[in-house]
């Protein structure tokens, strides 16, 4: 399979990768860049990280890592839709934008770090409505996992030191996020942006980055 | 007004609060004038993003900051002395002076 893997900086997405490159898959990264609701330091720690998965599976399915310019779509979520649903619908906006970059080049299925209940977006319900945005699969290697399981992983193939590197939060989240969205509210919060255009904008501006 | 400046959970950024000098306390229900704010802090060099529910804030002699509707500051730099230098510049240009 052809996979596409967000990765975030945090500690979970470069484990799920990794456990996907693992089994022998095709994966490139794809990471949302959040600035100016994060700092430079997020990027510099998602570079770093895919070297450290791309060291463990050579050069012949190294992976390409693309970002993605999402702080701009973040200000019109904030604008125009209801405050709670921030997080739920930036999610979805990812799913959006992923599954529009995979029908465009050709990814099987997205890859997410998710599993169930680690922060507010990560309720079954928030999931729920999350996915609803995307149009190709997403596999959760992680889903079943708690954090001890995760954590060792990424010791053992040496991404949690990287992963823990401090780097802001993001600035934008609401102070009460929702944690229990319903596809009918977000599919109605949605209609007042324009998603075709937020969509477009963001793949449009999709690039390739070294590392 | 004085500040109370503290490093953010992920001690990538400094918290900044304006409290009150008699009680030390936050005034959590202030609502700033982010249309108003957004004017005057252009007009004092300040390059401003209105995201809506926040304000971001730039400028060549401070970091890059977050201002929130009740005065709080999100900035960004591990540096202690820039944070508390940049919250004081940016509540100087709000009108909420130490």
């Amino acid at each position: 399979m052809r996979l596409l893997g967000l990765i975030s900086g945090g500690i979970d997405s470069p484990v799920a990768a990794h456990l996907m490159l693992a089994k022998g898959h095709q994966l490139d990264l794809l990471h949302y860049d959040n600035r100016p609701f994060t700092d430079d330091k997020q990027l510099e720690k998602v570079k770093a990280l895919a070297a450290l998965i791309a060291h463990l599976v050579g050069n012949a399915r190294r992976p390409h890592l693309l970002v993605s310019p999402h702080g701009k779509v973040q200000v019109q979520i904030a604008r125009g839709a209801q405050r709670r649903l921030g997080c739920v619908l930036c999610r979805r906006m990812m799913f959006h934008v992923a599954s529009a970059l995979a029908e465009r080049d050709g990814y099987d299925a997205l890859v997410t770090g998710e599993s169930l209940g680690q922060v507010a977006s990560q309720t079954l319900m928030n999931i729920r409505a999350e996915e609803a945005a995307a149009k190709v699969p997403v596999l959760r290697p992680l889903i079943g996992f708690d954090k001890v399981e995760i954590i060792d992983i990424a010791r053992r193939i040496g991404t949690f030191d990287r992963s823990i590197v401090p780097s802001l939060c993001c600035t934008i989240v609401p102070e009460r996020p929702a944690t229990r969205a319903k596809v009918s509210d977000v599919l109605k919060a949605e209609e007042g942006l324009d998603m075709v255009t937020l969509v477009k904008m963001e793949l449009d501006g999709i690039k390739e980055v070294e590392f | 007004m004085p500040i109370m400046i503290r490093q953010c959970k992920t001690k990538a950024g400094y918290e900044a609060l304006p409290v009150d000098k008699d009680t030390g306390k936050w005034d959590q229900e202030r609502r700033l004038d982010f249309k108003a704010i957004a004017r005057s802090l252009g007009t004092e060099g300040y390059e401003v993003l209105d995201a809506g529910p926040l304000l971001v804030v730039k400028r060549s002699d401070i970091s890059e900051s977050t201002i929130y509707p009740t005065g709080r500051l999100m900035i960004k730099t591990d540096d202690e002395a820039k944070a508390k230098a940049t919250a004081e510049r940016i509540y100087k240009s709000l009108g909420l002076e130490p």
